[in-house]
C-alpha cells in the first residue's frame, strides 16, 4: 500500500525521517540487546536535475541511507517519496517487493568498487544489458544497439562489448558501471563513492563524465562521498552526516565558505591543502567517532566539540534553518564563529 | 569500517598477475585475453600446473581403460582353470634370434615326483607369438558391437598356452584381464557415487547458503552429525545389513549409495561457502537493483560463479569414493566375487601365501595408488585454477 | 629520554619557527639514505615488469621525502627494495642504496643478502616501515604488545619486562590513551586510527633513524588522517628521524613533505623541493596531475582538466618516454624513441623530459 502526497513537481526525491536500525544480537538464543542506529532521522530532498552530496566519514550512515533509498535494505521507519514520472509521488519505503519492481527503472546505483561491482564472468554486453533483460525491455537487437549507444555515451568503444571486465582498468570499469546504471533511463542515480577507488587522474575523468551526463540526460544525483574536494566539483547541495544524522545541509558554496556546524569546520580543516605555502592551523578533533550502537546523550557530537556547553550534553538539537536554505543541527549555531575555505 | 584502501585500480590485467595466463606483449594477445571466458582463463592457469596436467593425462588413460576394458583384456576374467593356478607373470620377450618377434614362452607341465601335483614351468622351447588384435573371447565393444578381437594376445590360444602378463590367481584366472575389469568397476563406482553426492550436496548446500537462518543452522548441524560418525564402522554396519541374496548389481548400487551418503557433506560445505560469499558481492546487488528476480540471479550470476569450484571439489571427491569402495571390498564387506574390483582383487591377496610365494597378486595396489594420486593432483590443479579472478 | 643507540632517540635541539612549530634539524650534509639508479624488475612468464626503472634520490635526517605517483608507478616497490623485502619474482637488478648507519659506517643494502644478519638488523632498528593496511600488519593471534616486545628484544637484547616498558612508552608517545591496557589488546580490538598509531609505534619501537610510511593514511577517514599526519610531524620534530612518505595524495604531500619525488611507471619524472614541485612544476605529468586534482578551493561544480588516456599496462610499456602517449607536450619523433635522463634544472630540482636539454 503506497501513500502518496501532493505532487511537488520540482522535487524528485523527498526523504522524511528515515531511520535504519540494525539489531545487536547476543547469546545462544540470539536475543536482541540493542540497536545500531545507522541512520537516525535523516530528512532531505533533491530537486530534479540537481546533485545532492551526502558527506561524512566511516560509520556516519551515508551508504546505509543510499541503500535504503534504493530499497536494497528495508528502512526501519520513515518515508521516501519518489516522483516517478507524471502523477503523485510514490512512497518507496512502504512498497512491497513486487510493487517495487517497476520502480527500479527510475532509480539506479553506481558502486564504489569497480572490481566487484561487475560480474567477471559476463561480457560487457551482458552486464550493461542486464537491466533491460531483467525488465523484459526490447528485443535482442534493440538491446545490443542500446548497449552500443550507452558504451559510446560513457566514452568506451562499442566493439568492447564482447570483452570481459578483466580486460579493463579501474576507470574503464567504472564507466561500464555507469553505462549499466543508465540503461533504463533512470531519473535518479545514486552514486556510492564512485571515484574513491580510482587514481587521481582517472577521478577527474569520471567526475567530468558524470557532470556531462547530468547535463545531457537531465539526471539527478545523490552523491555519497567522504572526500570533500570531490564533492565540491559535482554538488549543488551538500548534507554533512555524523553518527547517522544530518548535522548540516546547505548549498555547496555556503557549506565551504560559511560552515555553521563544528564538525563541518573540522572536516574542512582536515582536508590536506594541496599548496605547501598554505599552512593554516588545523582544527584537530579529539577522540573517536561516536558509536552508533551507544550514541552519546544530547548532541551526538558534543564529546568532540570545542564549543560544547552543558546544554549540549542534555539536549538533542534538531535540524533547523539558520539561514535561507541552510539548516544545521547545533544548539549554539548562532553564537559560534567558524572558519571555512577561502572561496 | 574505515573506507576502503587505495586502488589496485589503474592497471587492467594487473588483477590477474602473477597467475595471469600466458600473454605475449602486444595488441593481438591482449585481445585474446580480453575476450577469454572464465573457462579459457581456467584452462590457461591449469595448463601451467605440470603435476596437475600429468594427473589429468593419467586419469584420462584410466577412464579409457574403463571404456575399453574388454578390448584390453585378452582372457575371460571369469574363466577359472585350476591347472593354471598361481602362474608367475610372463615377460614378453621382444626379440627372437635377432628378429623383432614378440613372444612368450609356453608352459609345460610335469608331475612333481614328490607331491604328485602338476607343476607348470615356462618352457623356452614353446614360443608363442604375441600379435596385435588377436582373437580371444567374445564380448561387445562399447556394449554394442559384438566382436572377439582384443588389443593383443596369443593367436589361437589354448588353455595352457596363452599370455599371463601379470600371472594368475589361485583359481587360474588371468590377473591382467581381471585388473582391466576391476578398473572399470572401481572407477565407475567413483563416478556414480560422486554424482549422487553432487546432487545432494548442491541442493542442500545451496539452500543452506542462500536462505541462511534456521534452515542453514539445521542443515549444518545435520552435516556435522553425519561427519562425526566414524566411517568404517558405519560402512561395516550398513554393508552387513545388505541381504545376502542380492545380485551383484544390487549390491553394487547399494554400496555406491552408502558411500555417497557420507561424501555429500564436503560438497555441501563448499557450495554453501560460495553462496555465502557470493551474496555479498556487489554485482549481485547490482542485479537486484536492476530488477532481476531471485531465480535469474541464482541461475545467471551465482551458478556460473561457483561451477568451477564444484568441478574442483567433485574431482577431489572421486578418490574418496574409490578408496571407500576399495577398502570395503578389501575387508570383504563390499563387492564380493564374482564381482571384480580393485578391492576384490586385493582381498584375494590378503594372506601370507601371497606375500611369500605369489607377490604378483598385489599388483592391483599400483593402479589404485597411481590413479588416486593422479585424481588428487588433477583436483588440486583444478582448485587452484578454479577462480581465475581471485 | 633513553640513551642513544638504545630505545628512543634524543629530541631535536628544539629550534622553533616564528609560528611556534618545531623546525626540523638543520640539513646534514650527508644523506642518511642515498638511492642511485635503482632498478627492480619482476621476471614473469609473460614478460618483465620494470617496476622501478632508474630511481635516484636522497633522504636526509629530520626531513620528509614524499614519493608520489599513481598505480603502477613503482613507489611501493621502491620502499620494499630499500628494505629488501621484494617478493619473488621481483629482484633488484642494478643500482645502489647506501644507508649511513649509526656511527657513520655506510652500507650498500643492495649488496647484502636479503636474509643476512646485517640486513635483519637494519630492518626495524635502522629503518622502520608503516604499512597501508594496519589490519593486515598485525597478527590476529598476538597482542600488540607481543609484537612490539618481540621486535624490541630482537634488536635491543633487553629482558621481557624492560621491553614491555619500552613498548608502553612508545604507545604513549604515539598518543594512544591508556597504553598499559592497550598493550595487551589485539589489533582487531582497536579502531582504525588507533591501529595505525599502534602500527607507527611498532615501527618506532627500536628508534629507527628512517621511517618509511607506505600510504599510511589512505585507509583512514580524513579527520583521523589529520591526526596521524600531525602525529608523524610531531614525532619527527621530537625524534629527528627521516621519513619517506609514499602516497598518491598530493594534498598530504604538500602538508608533510620537504622534498618530493614524482614517479610514473617506474621512472622518476621529477624531483625537487615541495615548493618547487607545486609552484614551478617542470614535467608535463606533474603539471597535468596537479591540474587534475579535485580541490576544496576550486569553484563549485567545475570540470577538471584531465590527462587523456589511462595508465598503460606494465606489460605494454610504451617505447621511449613512458608518458609520451598521454603527454600534451609530446615531441613526435623524439619522445617515442629514447628515454629522457633525469636532468638538474635548478639546484635541487630535476626532471626527466625531452623538453629540457639532455646531457
Amino acid at each position: 500500500m503506497s501513500t502518496t502526497t501532493p505532487a511537488d513537481g520540482d522535487r524528485l526525491l523527498d526523504v522524511r525521517g528515515l531511520r535504519k536500525f540494525f539489531p545487536i544480537q547476543r547469546g545462544l538464543l540470539r536475543r536482541v540487546v540493542g540497536h545500531v542506529r545507522a541512520v537516525d532521522d535523516v530528512s532531505f530532498d533533491i530537486r530534479r536535475g540537481q546533485t545532492l552530496s551526502l558527506v561524512g566519514e566511516s560509520g556516519c550512515g551515508k551508504t546505509t541511507t543510499a541503500r535504503c533509498i534504493l530499497r536494497a535494505l528495508p528502512p526501519t521507519a520513515g518515508d521516501i517519496l519518489l516522483q516517478a514520472g507524471d502523477g503523485p509521488a510514490v512512497n518507496v519505503a512502504r512498497l512491497t517487493k513486487r510493487e517495487l519492481r517497476p520502480l527500479r527503472r527510475r532509480m539506479q546505483m553506481i558502486f564504489q568498487d569497480p572490481f566487484s561491482s561487475l560480474n567477471p564472468r559476463r561480457t560487457l554486453l551482458d552486464i550493461v544489458a542486464e537491466p533491460m533483460v531483467a525488465n523484459g525491455v526490447g528485443t535482442r537487437r534493440d538491446r545490443t544497439e542500446r548497449v552500443a549507444e550507452l558504451l559510446g555515451l560513457v566514452g568506451l568503444r562499442p566493439e568492447y562489448m564482447q570483452r570481459y571486465p578483466h580486460a579493463f582498468s579501474g576507470g574503464q570499469r567504472q564507466r561500464i558501471g555507469i553505462a549499466r546504471a543508465l540503461a533504463l533511463h533512470p531519473a535518479l542515480v545514486v552514486a556510492d563513492e564512485p571515484v574513491s577507488a580510482l587514481d587521481v587522474s582517472v577521478q577527474a575523468q569520471i567526475l567530468n563524465l558524470m557532470l556531462d551526463l547530468q547535463a545531457q540526460l537531465g539526471l539527478t544525483y545523490l552523491f555519497v562521498a567522504h572526500d570533500l574536494s570531490v564533492v565540491k566539483h559535482v554538488s549543488d547541495r551538500v548534507a554533512v552526516m555524523y553518527a547517522g544524522q544530518i548535522v548540516e545541509s546547505a548549498p555547496t558554496g555556503a557549506i565551504f565558505t560559511t560552515p555553521r556546524h563544528p564538525y563541518t569546520e573540522a572536516l574542512l580543516s582536515a582536508v590536506p591543502k594541496p599548496d605547501p605555502r598554505l599552512k593554516t592551523p588545523r582544527v584537530l578533533l579529539e577522540g573517536e567517532v561516536a558509536d552508533t550502537a551507544q550514541p552519546p546523550s544530547g548532541c551526538y557530537f558534543h564529546p568532540r566539540c570545542r564549543f560544547a556547553v552543558d546544554a549540549c550534553r542534555t539536549q538533542a538539537p534538531a535540524l533547523r534553518e539558520i539561514a535561507p536554505d541552510h539548516t544545521v543541527r547545533c544548539l549554539r549555531a548562532e553564537e559560534i564563529t567558524l572558519r571555512g575555505v577561502a572561496r | 569500517m574505515d573506507r576502503s584502501a587505495h586502488p589496485r585500480g589503474g592497471t587492467a590485467i594487473a588483477t590477474l598477475a602473477p597467475e595471469a595466463p600466458a600473454i605475449a606483449v602486444g595488441a593481438v594477445a591482449e585481445e585474446r585475453v580480453s575476450v577469454a571466458t572464465q573457462w579459457q582463463l581456467m584452462w590457461w592457469r591449469f595448463r601451467r600446473h605440470r603435476l596437475a596436467m600429468t594427473g589429468a593425462v593419467i586419469v584420462l588413460l584410466a577412464y579409457a581403460v574403463v571404456i575399453f576394458a574388454d578390448f584390453l583384456a585378452y582372457a575371460d576374467p571369469l574363466a577359472s582353470e585350476a591347472q593354471r593356478s598361481l602362474l608367475r607373470p610372463q615377460p614378453i620377450r621382444w626379440f627372437d634370434e635377432g628378429r623383432f618377434a614378440p613372444h612368450v614362452y609356453g608352459f609345460s607341465g610335469r608331475r612333481d615326483p614328490m607331491t604328485f601335483k602338476r607343476v607348470y614351468t615356462p618352457d623356452p622351447a614353446k614360443k608363442l607369438p604375441v600379435t596385435l588384435f588377436a582373437r580371444g573371447f567374445e564380448y561387445r565393444l562399447l556394449g554394442l558391437v559384438p566382436t572377439d578381437r582384443h588389443l593383443f594376445g596369443v593367436a589361437d590360444a589354448r588353455a595352457e598356452e596363452t599370455l599371463f602378463l601379470l600371472g594368475t590367481d589361485e583359481q587360474g584366472r588371468d590377473l591382467w584381464s581381471r585388473l582391466m575389469y576391476g578398473t572399470r568397476t572401481s572407477l565407475t563406482i567413483g563416478l556414480v557415487g560422486v554424482t549422487l553426492s553432487l546432487v545432494l550436496g548442491v541442493a542442500l548446500g545451496g539452500v543452506s547458503g542462500l536462505y541462511g537462518g534456521t534452515v542453514d543452522t539445521v542443515i549444518q548441524r545435520v552435516i556435522e552429525i553425519v561427519r562425526s560418525i566414524p566411517t568404517i564402522p558405519l560402512w561395516m554396519g550398513l554393508a552387513a545389513a545388505l541381504p545376502n541374496d542380492w545380485t551383484i548389481l544390487q549390491v553394487y548400487f547399494a554400496i555406491t549409495l552408502i558411500i555417497s551418503l557420507i561424501g555429500w557433506t564436503e560438497l555441501a560445505r563448499v557450495v554453501r561457502g560460495r553462496f555465502l560469499s557470493l551474496r555479498e558481492e556487489e554485482f549481485i546487488m547490482a542485479a537486484e537493483l536492476a530488477g532481476s528476480g531471485q531465480t535469474r540471479i541464482i541461475v545467471s550470476h551465482m551458478v556460473p560463479s561457483f561451477l568451477s569450484h564444484i568441478i574442483a571439489a567433485t574431482t577431489l571427491a572421486i578418490p574418496t569414493m574409490i578408496i571407500s569402495e576399495t577398502s570395503l571390498s578389501f575387508l570383504g564387506l563390499g563387492l564380493r566375487p564374482p564381482a571384480i574390483s580393485w578391492g576384490v582383487l586385493l582381498q584375494q591377496a590378503q594372506n601370507i601365501q601371497s606375500l611369500a610365494i605369489s607377490p604378483w597378486l598385489l599388483m592391483p595396489a599400483i593402479p589404485v595408488t597411481v590413479v588416486i594420486l593422479a585424481l588428487n593432483f588433477m583436483g588440486d590443479g583444478l582448485r587452484d585454477a578454479a577462480d581465475p579472478y581471485a | 629520554m633513553h640513551e642513544p643507540g638504545g630505545g628512543l632517540r634524543p629530541p631535536s635541539d628544539g629550534r622553533r619557527a616564528p609560528s611556534g612549530a618545531l623546525l626540523p634539524p638543520p640539513l646534514e650534509s650527508e644523506p642518511l639514505l642515498a638511492v642511485r639508479d635503482l632498478r627492480t624488475y619482476f621476471f614473469q612468464d609473460e614478460g618483465t615488469v620494470r617496476a622501478v626503472d632508474g630511481a635516484s634520490f636522497d633522504v636526509f635526517a629530520g626531513r620528509t621525502l614524499g614519493i608520489v605517483g599513481e598505480s603502477g608507478c613503482g613507489k611501493s616497490v621502491t620502499a620494499r627494495s630499500i628494505l629488501r623485502i621484494v617478493e619473488r619474482p621481483g629482484r633488484i637488478v642494478s643500482g645502489s642504496i647506501v644507508l649511513r648507519r649509526d656511527g657513520g659506517a655506510e652500507v650498500d643494502v643492495t649488496r647484502l643478502d636479503e636474509e643476512s644478519a646485517e640486513m635483519r638488523s637494519i630492518r626495524g632498528a635502522d629503518i622502520g616501515l608503516v604499512f597501508q593496511e594496519p589490519m593486515t600488519s598485525f597478527s590476529p593471534v598476538h597482542t600488540v604488545g607481543n609484537q612490539m616486545v618481540e621486535t624490541i628484544r630482537l634488536h635491543q637484547g633487553v629482558g621481557k619486562r624492560e621491553a614491555l616498558d619500552r613498548a608502553i612508552e612508545t604507545l604513549r608517545l604515539v598518543g594512544i590513551p591508556s597504553p598499559e591496557r592497550r598493550v595487551h589488546e589485539y589489533g582487531f580490538q582497536l579502531s582504525g586510527g588507533l591501529r595505525q598509531r599502534a602500527m607507527i609505534a611498532l615501527a618506532l619501537s627500536c628508534g629507527p633513524r628512517l621511517l618509511i610510511a607506505d600510504e599510511p593514511t589512505t585507509a583512514l577517514d580524513v579527520t583521523t588522517q589529520a591526526q596521524i599526519l600531525d602525529l608523524l610531524q610531531r614525532l619527527q620534530a621530537e625524534q629527528g628521524m627521516a621519513i619517506i612518505l609514499i602516497t598518491h595524495n598530493l594534498g598530504v604531500v604538500a602538508e608533510m613533505c620537504d622534498e618530493v619525488v614524482v614517479m610514473y611507471l617506474g621512472r622518476v619524472v621529477e624531483e625537487g623541493s615541495v615548493d618547487a614541485i607545486f609552484h614551478a612544476p617542470r614535467h608535463p605529468y606533474t603539471r597535468a596531475l596537479l591540474r587534475s586534482m579535485p580541490s576544496i578551493h576550486s569553484p563549485v561544480r567545475t570540470r577538471l582538466p584531465t590527462i587523456t588516456g589511462s595508465i598503460p599496462h606494465p606489460y605494454n610499456r610504451p617505447p621511449g618516454c613512458p608518458f609520451h602517449p598521454r603527454c600534451p607536450e609530446v615531441i613526435a619523433g623524439t619522445c617515442d624513441r629514447g628515454e629522457p635522463a633525469l636532468v638538474e634544472l635548478a639546484p635541487g630540482h630535476a626532471a626527466s623530459c625531452f623538453l629540457y636539454p639532455q646531457p
